[in-house]
């Protein structure tokens, strides 16, 4: 095969589209509405959520200068912000999109947007749904990661800002 | 040294006015802020920071052997001693036996049983190493940041990956997110680390097995390494079309007998780029490899020479990039070295390893004798010592150079004696004569 030919062809399988990235991106869960960092007040969207359309996998959400509306797809993801609980933040589900409810949405694309797909959406939870007559089974909540996360403590700390050790450490293999 | 070599050293001294310092960086107040951040800002978390485990010693990575010489109340070892942390932050054991760190790449909604064990990459020449046309890649396989997926965000997830206090990892209470201006300035010191542009290639080089093996490597038919790693950096350029850093599968999750997996513990298949992944991981760059292994991210391989190998085996050449080659070779080979040459490719691996040490301990040096500070001083001369001991041992392991190795040998006492303090200035110096003549040694100039 001509030398030619050889470096096309490969230039066109190597050049083929990249998805988006996501990966570590998965501790993009972690960080609370309004901080992720080169996309919080450049090109993400903020408001409070008007009305959910499930059947059209819709959501309508008003800003602080407009109203727009944003569409679910199988890659969105949908994160419980708990943080201003100081709990820890959630997985949720379209069901969480309540009406009344702040919230922040990633267009995909790397462009800013105000309306299309959404990448991912992230709402501020600020009560349990228990606590307002929600099914916890058919929201995020109910879903904690399967892990148990272990109980808060303050714990002793020692001069340096570390951890005291209560336990020794394993033996090396 | 004899004390006539000392005297023409002297003499050249005078000569070449090396002593005359280069003009401060711009932006330096910048990067000195990221340096304080990077190496003690623990963001209130469990104690740990960036320098925890990129450390500068060990060219900002880690690995098994630096990690043995730590005390067992390092921040690193948290998941030991914060009862916390115990279970599903780091597993400690291949944490200790092979420099593996958890990473929760796929999410957080299954602990125990989804997360990936990878070593710790350096963060040497990322401002040659990060940018391609779909966006940056950052981290093994290119997806390591959150928010707009940069350089600059990286910080951000690797606090609430691995600073944490507990693994609720709530803002305000596990740790604090890195604020605008700590991004910035951490990203200007990841930034100025290492080298700051692609070698040319071919080098004028001196060693016959060198030579031959900077042949081989941009040899499109025999080594075919040119291809991916262009001028030996971490960017593909095919066919004209500039690909930047770019993802590959190479099959390296495939290969059998894994060193950690050989210990019967539970370590799941890494998929690399996206989630579901897509098997593809990023392309590192080659000339600070000889001195960083163990190699790829799975630590799997420990010297470059067996790097330079896995591109005969089954692993790779049966991979879809393997296959990619394969089928544009006349002979449908993927790529298939003897033992010889994959002795060449690595040596040129180690002789470019060792001028990038050369050229980083030089700068070094050259910046601590413009420090008016005694202790910033002493941090660049222990970084610049480091870099040239980096340089012996990288030639000493390919029994290559023994005259540039008694030249780094010499730099490196100069150093010591620099770091002791008394005459610092002079022993600085003749460090920088002794470097420049190791680099005589490999490349013609």
């Amino acid at each position: 095969m001509p030398r030619q030919h050889v470096k096309l062809i490969l230039a066109a399988v190597l050049a083929a589209p990249a998805p988006a990235a996501f990966g570590q991106k998965a501790t993009e869960l972690y960080i609370p509405i309004g901080k992720s960092p080169g996309l919080s007040g450049k090109v993400t969207a903020q408001g409070r959520i008007e009305c959910l359309e499930p059947l059209d996998r819709s959501i309508s959400v008003t800003g602080r200068a407009q109203k727009w509306t944003a569409t679910f797809t199988q890659r969105t993801r949908i994160y419980l912000d708990r943080t201003g609980m100081r709990r820890s933040n959630r997985y949720g589900a379209m069901a969480d999109c309540q009406p009344g409810l702040f919230c922040e949405i990633k267009y995909e694309g790397t462009e800013g947007s105000d309306a299309g797909a959404i990448e991912w959406i992230k709402i501020r939870v600020t009560e349990e749904p228990g606590s307002r007559g929600l099914d916890p089974l058919a929201h995020g909540l109910a879903r904690a990661p399967r892990a148990a996360s272990p109980p808060r403590r303050a714990g002793p700390r020692l001069g340096g800002g570390r951890w005291s050790r209560p336990v020794p450490p394993p033996v090396r293999t | 040294m004899t004390h006539g070599r000392t005297a023409m050293i002297a003499g050249l001294l005078a000569i070449t006015g090396c002593s005359t310092p280069p003009p401060p960086d711009p932006g330096a107040d910048l990067i000195a802020r990221g340096e304080d951040i990077f190496f003690n800002e623990t963001f209130r978390g469990n104690g740990r920071t960036c320098g925890t485990c990129h450390r500068a010693e060990r060219n900002f990575g880690i690995d098994a052997f630096f990690i043995a010489g730590l005390p067992d109340d390092d921040p690193l070892f948290v998941a030991e001693f914060n009862p916390n942390l115990r279970e599903n932050f780091e597993k400690p054991e291949l944490m200790r036996g092979f420099g593996l760190i958890l990473e929760n790449q796929d999410g957080f909604d299954d602990l125990e049983n989804n997360f990936n064990l990878r070593g710790v990459p350096h963060v040497l020449a990322q401002r040659t190493s990060v940018d391609s046309p779909s966006g940056p890649r950052t981290g093994w396989s290119g997806d390591g940041s959150p928010g707009d997926g940069s350089l600059r965000s990286f910080s951000t997830g690797a606090v609430i990956q691995h600073f944490p206090l507990t693994l609720n990892r709530v803002d305000g209470v596990d740790f604090r997110l890195p604020d605008d201006e700590e991004l910035d300035a951490l990203e200007a010191f990841m930034l100025s680390l290492g080298r700051q542009e692609d070698l040319q290639l071919p080098l004028p080089l001196k060693d016959p097995v060198v030579i031959r093996g900077q042949e081989i490597f941009l040899d499109d038919s025999l080594g075919k390494c040119n291809i991916c790693h262009v001028n030996a950096g971490a960017n593909a350029i095919v066919g004209g079309n500039d690909l930047g850093n770019a993802n590959f599968n190479t099959g390296v999750e495939d290969l059998p007998d894994q060193p950690a997996r050989l210990t019967g513990a539970f370590v799941p298949p890494d998929d690399g780029f996206s989630t579901p992944g897509d098997g593809t991981f990023n392309t590192p760059p080659l000339v600070e490899a000889a001195d960083t292994g163990p190699f790829f991210h799975n630590n799997a391989i420990e010297t470059i020479e067996g790097a330079v190998a896995f591109y005969n085996g089954d692993a790779f050449n049966n991979s879809p990039s393997g296959r990619i080659l394969a089928s544009l070779d006349p002979n449908g080979v993927g790529i298939r070295l003897d033992a010889t040459q994959v002795v060449a490719v690595a040596a040129f691996l180690r002789a470019i390893n060792t001028l990038e040490n050369i050229r980083e301990s030089i700068d070094l040096l050259q910046k601590s004798m413009q420090r008016s500070r005694s202790s910033r001083a002493l941090d660049l001369l222990e970084r610049a010592a480091s870099e040239t001991g980096d340089g012996i041992r990288v030639l000493e392991g390919g029994g290559l150079r023994p005259e540039a190795v008694a030249r780094l040998r010499e730099a490196q006492r100069e150093i010591n004696e620099a770091i002791r303090g008394f005459g610092r200035r002079k022993h600085t110096e003749l460090a920088l004569i002794e470097l420049r003549w190791a680099r005589k040694d490999l490349i013609e100039e």
